[in-house]
């Protein structure tokens, strides 16, 4: 009998050794390995929302790791906050043999404040940890369990967000009562879902296997426009005490305005008085919100505080009117307020602000999209726009970081989408001229303007907003020539429809043009030479031109007596459907004029285009380096 | 850069103390309201007006140690909306380990004044907008921004810190990176207690004074004496960062403290740091650094495997410093003493510096090796003082091995390094040597190697302007070092070729191979078949091309109109570029770039250019070195003058012209 017993420990204890080795890196598909710093082994993502202030998540992982790039996929990091509470971790760590070298729990990880660096505060937290494996590849293991109490913002399934990573399998289930509405929204991903019923549960099951490592590529489209992403999101919802449901985004915009704008409106009589004389006498709305405008501009500054509702409810107006200060959302409500006063109606509106241009998405209304606030005051057949936060912007002007994109707006009556404006390539230009005098030992010296407008204006909008020797610093950045000095910097703003910036200075660049064996060598163009762009091998992605515009340069040369082109003059001259390039150098007198434009076309093409459009601005490149050489 | 020390002796001195110096909090001056941007300097956008503060010592009788108070009080004028920044206040304070004890923050005040009309118009903190960050167990951050603020507002705040931590006082930090109209600092120091105490910076103080000030410290139901000690400074200048420079607290004005001594009330005295030689015994024996370099019974099993095969002591050495490369991990900590212990950080494969390098040690001893520490402070934590022992200015270990009458540093955090290279981070002045037997004593430690790069070009040109060829390139020391870690981030050399290939857009990669990858020690060899369009244009009687095309500088490193500290770059550099073309038939240099010849004084650098042509073989040479570290101020100009005419130099084509006929 004992004998018998001996031998069944002994074989459990073999089995469990056998069993030891389960993520060997040899398992990996060859297809996967390419290219990859890491491979999502296995990945299971279960979300169960047994009631509307309870949905337990659950998330079981292993990754391996090839190198120290693919560290940052094996980092675990866990937001937290008052509504997601970390019911438990663990994990274990395996060799490249796939036996397990170690294991970690709760108490390994480090907590730390989540406040992001541009924030005064954010009642956020963070959990992390990586494991201190010192040979590649190795393979880690994470389980965890999260309880959020609240069921408005369900984190979406991404399984290939990560650049160079490959996925072996990932799959995510979402578990609710039978009896409840939900709304699902999947994005690339291809197939059909399975959908399980059974004691008054429902489930719906995506799953994902063997996609290959997908690199960075450069002038690429937005990544969700070709990744993966499920997003599920409850019709009725609770969240920070709130009960509300909706299903679309005029809904979603009506709760918000009333749970979350509508009672922050009020300013102090003070104020509404000042706001009052501010507008008396004025003509138009335009003309009263633009001082309105410049009234917020003066008195307000940005900061960022993210506390209650879940960073979701602006600080009432009569605090920000107080302190002086406030982030996007309270700034925008402030605004909103003293229009308001003034009789002039605007919507507060949530965009995905970045200089990609992102859209909230049309066709699934969620909570978590956007990631800033503007404002859109609708005066009759001109609608415009107001960027909170900044104070150099001028009024009715967005800048690359909200501009042409579908925005959700919120008001009294619901959520409505919008349009922020875009600016045409035709019209955002950068227009250079200059007349330099070249002398004897190659200097340089002369006067250059350079306007900037619509989709350009902001290039040089903090230099022309610092001052003393920060100026020059910031000019001798834009301006990056060896030994470049300026003299009589000036600015000028243009308001308008098209707003322009017109920077003029006097430059002095000295040797500039070197001279040898009786030849001076003197590149053109000096200050707008297009930049390479890598020759991509096997390019996957679409072309993405994310922002066009117009540039136009002209410099004149007097050159001293005597010294004449003998490289002879070139006129060069590039069309594609990307856009177009021109190039002239010729000698008239003792001149020597320069002339370059230069319009980039924005828009997406085909993938197969990407080595045309590197053949095309690495062309520009080599022609704005082009020399023209001197001699008497 | 220009130090001066003070020394702190007890004065007594039988003076009435005089009553606070401290500023009215609130109540502005005609010269406040008055000051305007660019009285003080050009550039700022804001400044301080005023800033007192106060440390003084307390014996709390219930926690039963003595607690540091600090008052501290300023007031800053922000003369525009890019200064609004200060006014974002983050006040850390910090817990110990066993979490009992901590700083307290207490008394905070803080109001905007602002000029209205002619008035002053005060707008006190609101308490709601006080925040406090749980930054991690050890720091909390507490935050607050000020309300109502408007170009030439005046911001004013004072708080109260109680600390447990009195070994370095209250460094008082004279110079920030906004001008200071003036700073007052009152030190009361009780008779029990004796701090070393050290000024950095170029600037002198305006007022210095010592005092005897009766009875202000009570401890067992006896009064002790302390020195009050005042230390100001008027107009201070602000500090403006700059490119190549070591950590900025090198240079910045500021009064810092090290408890030496303790005197007890029973006569006995402890010496907290004094001389070196206390330092040694005191580090020889500490269990988390001494104690963990005796550990060689550590590596008794494994020493047999480590050392096989090696015949003398440099090969024993070497293996040693592979092995620990490769089995303990750095965890991004940095620290002199071990975090873990060595056997726990060689079983978990994961350690602090001190782990690591105190393993190494212990490691290099039980081989039998001469195996010393070498403490030092890393290029962002500032220099040593080498004056007197101050521990809390190392933050850094690494080993030093003797072998016959040489000498090797070794660092084992980064498995890139080859044996003897320590990294660039730990190339900042003076180092301490301790010996488990010895006194201490100072070396300099310098990068053992060169980094030096060569490119050498083979290839020949054809009519249309292509050119195919192969470019070997040759790396030694940091070069290498940073290569390699380039290259640890792709699975295979075929996808860091690729990489190479994409990135540089002037020419294409057809194949290529890596040589040295594993082998720190080797120089990093990469070669490449590449074929690239130097000039543009078919049969043309007259061909210009560049032959800078390799390594160009391009752009000067140095642009600043005025230099105030020494242009560190912490290693020397050696860069050369070799290219060799067969020219197509029927072509003859036209026009060459002069041959060029360009030092710096001291032999502080050259720039070498060399052009010419054999038959139908055209060669051009460069050689781009700097041979120090390290340029003194003065130096700046004739760097910047270097570099550019270089950059002229390159601007410079060669010139080919077809015999006529062919």
């Amino acid at each position: 009998m004992k004998i018998t017993l001996t031998g069944i420990a002994v074989l459990t204890l073999l089995s469990q050794v056998v069993a030891q080795s389960e993520y060997p890196v040899s398992d990996i598909p060859v297809a996967l390995k390419s290219r990859a710093d890491a491979v999502v082994r296995q990945e299971t993502i279960v979300a169960d929302m047994l009631a509307p202030t309870k949905v337990r998540y659950e998330v079981k992982q292993a990754i391996t790791v090839f190198n120290k790039e693919g560290e940052d996929k094996a980092r675990l990091v866990i937001y937290y906050n008052k509504q997601t509470v970390i019911k438990r971790i663990s994990g274990r760590v395996f060799d490249a043999g796939g036996f397990q070298i170690g294991k970690f729990t709760q108490r390994d990880f480090k907590d730390e404040s989540a406040v992001n660096n541009f924030s005064l505060y954010e009642d956020t937290r963070v959990k992390y940890f990586l494991p201190a494996v010192t040979a590649y590849p190795y393979t880690v293991e994470y389980a965890y369990e999260l309880e959020l109490k609240q069921n408005l913002i369900i984190p979406a399934w991404r399984p290939d967000a990560y650049w160079n990573v490959a996925v072996q399998h990932s799959e995510y289930t979402f578990t609710c009562g039978e009896s409840d509405d939900i709304r699902v929204n999947d994005t690339n991903y291809a197939g059909e879902p399975v959908r399980s019923n059974g004691d008054g549960r429902k489930s719906i099951t995506w799953n994902v296997a063997n996609l290959p490592a997908r690199r960075y590529e450069p002038y690429s489209p937005d990544p969700e426009t070709y990744k993966i992403t499920v997003k599920v999101a409850p019709v009725n919802f609770s969240y920070y005490k709130h009960e509300g449901h909706y299903s679309n985004w005029e809904e979603l915009g009506k709760w918000s305005y009333d749970a979350l704008l509508a009672d922050g409106l009020e300013l102090p009589e003070a104020t509404t008085q000042v706001v009052r004389k501010l507008v008396e006498g004025l003509a138009s709305d335009k003309e009263k919100a633009k001082v309105l405008y410049e009234y917020l501009q003066r008195k307000t500054r940005y900061v960022s505080v993210q506390i209650g509702i879940g960073g979701f409810k602006p600080m009432a107006a009569k605090e920000v009117d107080r302190l002086g200060y406030g982030d996007c959302k309270g700034l925008v409500n402030y605004m909103q307020a003293l229009l308001k006063v003034a009789g002039i109606p605007s919507y507060y509106c949530i965009v995905e602000a970045g200089s990609a241009k992102r859209n909230i998405q049309s066709d699934f209304a969620s909570m978590e999209q956007g990631n800033h606030i503007i404002l859109c005051v609708p005066l009759e057949n001109d609608t415009t726009w107001l960027e909170c936060t900044s104070q150099r912007l001028p009024f009715g002007y967005l800048g690359s970081f909200t501009d042409d994109r579908t925005v959700w707006a919120c008001t009294p009556t619901g959520g409505q989408l919008l349009r922020t404006p875009n600016y045409p390539v035709a019209a955002s230009t950068q227009h250079r001229q200059a007349v330099l005098v070249l002398a004897e030992d190659g200097t340089l010296t002369g006067k250059m303007e350079t306007a900037f407008a619509a989709g350009q204006y902001e290039n040089h909008l903090e230099i022309a907003g610092s001052n003393g020797a920060e100026q020059i610093k910031l000019l001798k950045k834009a301006y990056d020539v060896d030994y470049i000095d300026f003299r009589n910097i000036d600015y000028q703003k243009q308001s308008g429809k098209i707003p322009m910036l017109v920077e003029t200075f006097e430059v002095t660049l000295p040797k500039y043009a070197p001279e040898n064996g009786g030849q001076v060598f003197l590149t053109a163009n000096i200050v707008n030479r297009q930049p390479n762009v890598p020759a991509v091998k096997d390019r996957k992605l679409p072309v993405y031109i994310n922002r066009g515009y117009t540039d136009e340069d002209q410099i004149t040369y007097v050159l001293p007596d005597g010294l004449n082109l003998v490289s002879g003059g070139w006129k060069e001259e590039i069309e594609s459907r990307f856009g177009k390039y021109q190039a002239t150098v010729e000698q008239m007198g003792n001149q020597l004029r320069y002339h370059r434009k230069f319009v980039l076309n924005e828009g997406t093409f085909p993938a197969e285009q990407y080595t045309e459009f590197s053949a095309f601005i690495n062309r520009i490149n080599m022609l704005d380096n082009r020399k023209a050489i001197l001699a008497n | 850069m220009i130090k001066t020390y003070l020394t702190f002796t007890f004065i007594v001195l039988f003076h009435i103390c005089l009553p606070a110096q401290d500023f009215t909090f609130g109540s502005l001056t005609p010269a406040d309201v008055k000051l305007k941007r660019n009285d003080l300097d050009s550039f700022s956008n804001a400044a301080v007006l005023n800033e007192y503060g106060k440390a003084f010592m307390v014996y709390n009788d219930t926690k039963g140690y003595t607690e540091l108070i600090v008052e501290y009080h300023v007031r800053i004028k922000i003369f525009n909306r890019d200064g609004y920044g200060r006014a974002d206040i983050v006040l850390p304070t910090h817990r110990d380990e066993s979490g009992e004890r901590m700083d307290v923050l207490s008394e905070i005040k803080a109001i905007t004044l602002n000029i209205v009309d002619g008035k002053v118009v005060s707008l006190p903190l609101d308490k709601s907008q006080l925040f406090r960050e749980e930054v991690s167990k050890y720091l909390t951050h507490t935050k607050f921004t000020f309300p109502g603020l408007q170009d030439g507002s005046i911001i004013e705040y004072s708080y109260r810190l109680t600390s447990p931590h009195i070994f370095n006082f209250r460094t008082w930090y004279l110079q920030d990176d906004i001008p200071k109209v003036n700073s007052l600092f009152e030190a009361l120091i009780p008779g029990m207690y004796n701090y070393n105490v050290v000024l950095r910076g170029p600037f002198p103080l305006d007022i210095q004074d010592a005092k005897l000030k009766r009875g202000c410290f009570r401890i067992a139901g006896k009064d002790i004496d302390c020195s009050q000690m005042t230390y100001g400074m008027k107009n201070i200048p602000a500090f403006v960062e700059e490119d190549y420079m070591t950590a900025s607290s090198n240079f910045k004005s500021a009064i810092y403290f090290e408890l030496s001594d303790i005197y007890r009330l029973n006569g006995s005295n402890i010496k907290i740091t004094k001389e070196w030689r206390d330092v040694d015994r005191e580090l020889v024996t500490h269990p988390d650094f001494g104690g963990q370099m005796k550990r060689d019974n550590v590596f008794k099993s494994i020493l047999p495997t480590i050392l096989a095969g090696a015949p003398d002591e440099l090969a024993k050495a070497k293996a040693m410093y592979r092995y620990i490369q490769q089995h303990i991990k750095w965890n991004r900590y940095l620290g002199k003493y071990s975090e873990n212990n060595i056997k726990q950080a060689l079983e978990h494969r994961s350690g602090n510096i001190g782990d690591i390098n105190l393993a190494l040690i212990a490691g290099l001893r039980a081989a039998g090796l001469d195996a010393e520490a070498v403490m030092l402070s890393t290029r962002d934590n500032g220099v040593v003082n080498d004056l007197h022992p101050v521990l809390s200015d190392f933050n850094y270990v690494v080993a030093k091995v003797n072998i016959g009458d040489d000498y090797h540093l070794l660092d084992a955090s980064d498995p890139f390094l080859p044996f003897g290279l320590l990294p660039l981070r730990c190339i900042n002045g003076k180092a301490r040597v301790i010996n488990l037997k010895e006194p201490s004593y100072w070396i300099e430690p310098k990068s053992s190697q060169k980094s030096t790069i060569l490119y050498a070009l083979t290839a020949e040109l054809h009519p249309d302007g292509s050119l195919k060829g192969q470019l070997t390139t040759t790396s030694n020391g940091y070069t290498a070092l940073n290569k390699r870690h380039e290259l640890a981030n792709y699975n295979t050399t075929e996808e860091y070729i690729e990489h190479i290939d994409e990135t540089h857009t002037a020419f294409g990669i057809s194949g290529g191979e890596i040589h040295g990858i594993t082998e720190a020690e080797d120089p990093l060899v990469e070669r490449y078949d590449i074929d690239m369009k130097l000039y543009d244009g078919l049969d043309a009687p007259e061909i210009f091309f560049n032959p800078f095309f390799i390594n160009r500088v391009g752009k000067n490193p140095f642009n600043l109109d005025e230099r105030t500290y020494p242009v560190d770059m912490g290693t020397a550099r050696e860069e050369r570029v070799v290219i060799t073309v067969k020219l197509p038939a029927g072509y003859t240099l036209k026009s060459k770039p002069d041959d060029y010849n360009l030092a710096l004084e001291n032999k502080g650098g050259r720039y070498l250019t060399q052009t010419q042509l054999n038959g139908d073989t055209f060669t051009f040479s460069q050689l781009l070195a700097l041979n120090q570290a390290t340029y003194v101020p003065e130096s700046y100009f004739a760097l910047k003058e270097f570099f550019s005419r270089i950059i002229q130099q390159e601007k410079i084509d060669v010139v080919l012209h077809k015999a006529a006929g062919e």
